[in-house]
């Protein structure tokens, strides 16, 4: 699809059981969008969630317009990186930006990643809770220590030139994510770290702005032994192979 | 700001370090440059120590991240043969 | 809806003050012209600075290689080349050495980076907010949310 006019951004919203957050993620973005004057589009990708995100989203598309809100629901859960791909088919933006649809990423950070990309002509602006004032709120000790340990040994072995390998809040030039997604395997954690690494190798720049993630899944472990070995793995594959 | 215990954990392990670090350098760089019958020599074990000790640890290490590593994966595949 | 006031010692962790705002069109405007502008020279990945073909573990390797046979050389120098004793002495276990000051300098960073992991109790508090702005909107503008 051409884009239409200079400067849209295109937002990938993957979702899974989000009929709580995304009203609020939508609300937030049309918000911010709108009091920055920037032209926007939201892409919603419902992996056929049970809890009737669906349905929300398509009230959501009512109240704000089918040519803000595009549904591109898929039938099931089929993995981050596929509803990336399915997502931009869509896209008419010239940057798209990737974020959790959880609230653990704020809207009102995406025109200083514009801000950011601006400056510097990046191809690339990532966010990181690791630099300047940028933070998390809601995890403990434990999951500081093995998140700050994590990042301590990717930066060592993959010298990757940014601070915060593993965060999902970022902006890309679609062109750039498009090339990226060709090239990328890997899946979770990995994946976030495989684009950024790629990136880098295909001689793309890449800028930071420090966030706040606010994690709001209390008591859920989103960090168990399984998620430490496979990030292991991932993390010995890419210092193996790139 | 990090949180009061964070903080504790955080700079300890800094001192921590910093200590260790020091003492290290001390027994095997500095050592050596100074005579044998210096008071010094009393606060630091034998040398061979120098290298025994840190070698035993790192095995530890890699043994234990080795189980680790095993015990997730035994228990993800029992996990996965219980729910088939 | 009154904002709360900013920190005084300075915001921790992002907040911002916008969503309370109408739109400022000047601002907007400063915007959305520079994002068409954006291109410049774009990288093709031909003409990029050739990033090093090999591969991160291939660059470790030589790394070591290198650094192991200069020790090596010194460590088993024959009689007649040996460095003097003292030095010859500190020399010897230098790879235990380095393994055991590098785990120090990580144990220190891993720590130090813990204790300075900025915590964002105000971006919460203000997303706290923004929830209850958004769903009293969202409302309004007849959005059925289920619960809650």
């Amino acid at each position: 699809m051409a884009a239409r006019g200079p400067g849209r951004v295109s937002v990938l919203l993957p979702t899974y059981n989000e009929r709580d957050n995304l009203p609020l993620v939508v609300w937030l973005l049309v918000r911010t969008f709108r009091h920055s004057g920037i032209d926007f589009e939201i892409i919603i990708i419902d992996d056929g969630s049970p809890d009737g995100t669906k349905e929300v989203a398509q009230q959501l598309e009512k109240i704000y317009g089918s040519d803000k809100i595009l549904l591109r629901p898929r039938a099931r859960k089929l993995g981050l990186g596929t509803a990336y791909i399915h997502g931009m088919k869509y896209a008419t933006g010239n940057f798209i930006v990737i974020m959790d649809a959880d609230l653990s990423h704020h809207p009102k950070f995406i025109p200083e990643f514009i801000r950011k990309q601006q400056e510097g002509n990046f191809d690339i602006v990532s966010g990181t809770r690791y630099k300047g004032n940028g933070g998390v709120y809601g995890w403990d000790l434990k999951r500081k220590l093995i998140s700050r340990g994590a990042n301590f040994l990717t930066q060592v072995l993959l010298r990757p030139g940014a601070s915060d390998l593993t965060g999902s809040f970022r902006l890309y030039r679609k062109e750039v994510l498009e090339k990226l997604m060709e090239k990328c395997v890997s899946k979770g954690y990995v994946f976030q770290m495989e684009m950024i690494v790629r990136a880098r190798q295909l001689g793309f720049t890449v800028g930071e702005v420090p966030i706040s993630f606010v994690d709001r899944v209390y008591g859920e472990s989103k960090l168990g032994g399984n998620e430490i070995v496979s990030f292991l793995k991932g993390l010995l594959t890419l210092f193996a192979t790139t | 700001m990090a949180t009061a215990t964070d903080q504790l954990v955080g700079f300890g392990l800094v001192a921590f370090s910093l200590v260790l670090f020091v003492y290290y350098t001390l027994w095997i760089i500095v050592l050596p440059f100074i005579d044998s019958d210096h008071g010094i020599h009393q606060y630091f074990l034998p040398r061979e120590y120098a290298v025994i000790i840190p070698v035993a640890a790192g095995l530890l290490l890699l043994l234990f991240i080795g189980v680790f590593i095993m015990f997730v994966m035994w228990k993800s595949r029992k996990h996965a043969k219980k729910s088939d | 809806m009154p904002h709360p006031a900013p920190p005084a010692g300075g915001a921790r962790c992002r907040l911002s003050s916008e969503l309370q705002l109408p739109s400022s069109p000047a601002r907007g405007a400063a915007v959305t012209a520079h994002l068409g502008t954006g291109r410049g020279a774009a990288p093709a990945p031909g003409a990029a600075p050739s990033q090093a073909a090999m591969t991160k573990l291939a660059q470790w390797l030589c790394a070591l290689a290198l650094l192991g046979s200069a020790w090596a050389a010194l460590a088993l120098a024959p009689p007649g080349l040996q460095p003097p004793a003292p030095l010859r002495r500190a020399l010897l276990p230098l790879p235990v050495y380095l393994l055991v000051a590098f785990g120090c300098y990580s144990l220190a960073t891993v720590g130090y980076r813990l204790a300075t992991f900025n915590d964002c109790e105000e971006a919460a508090a203000e997303l706290q907010e923004h929830i209850r702005a958004a769903r009293a909107d969202l409302r309004r503008r007849g959005l059925r949310l289920g619960d809650q």
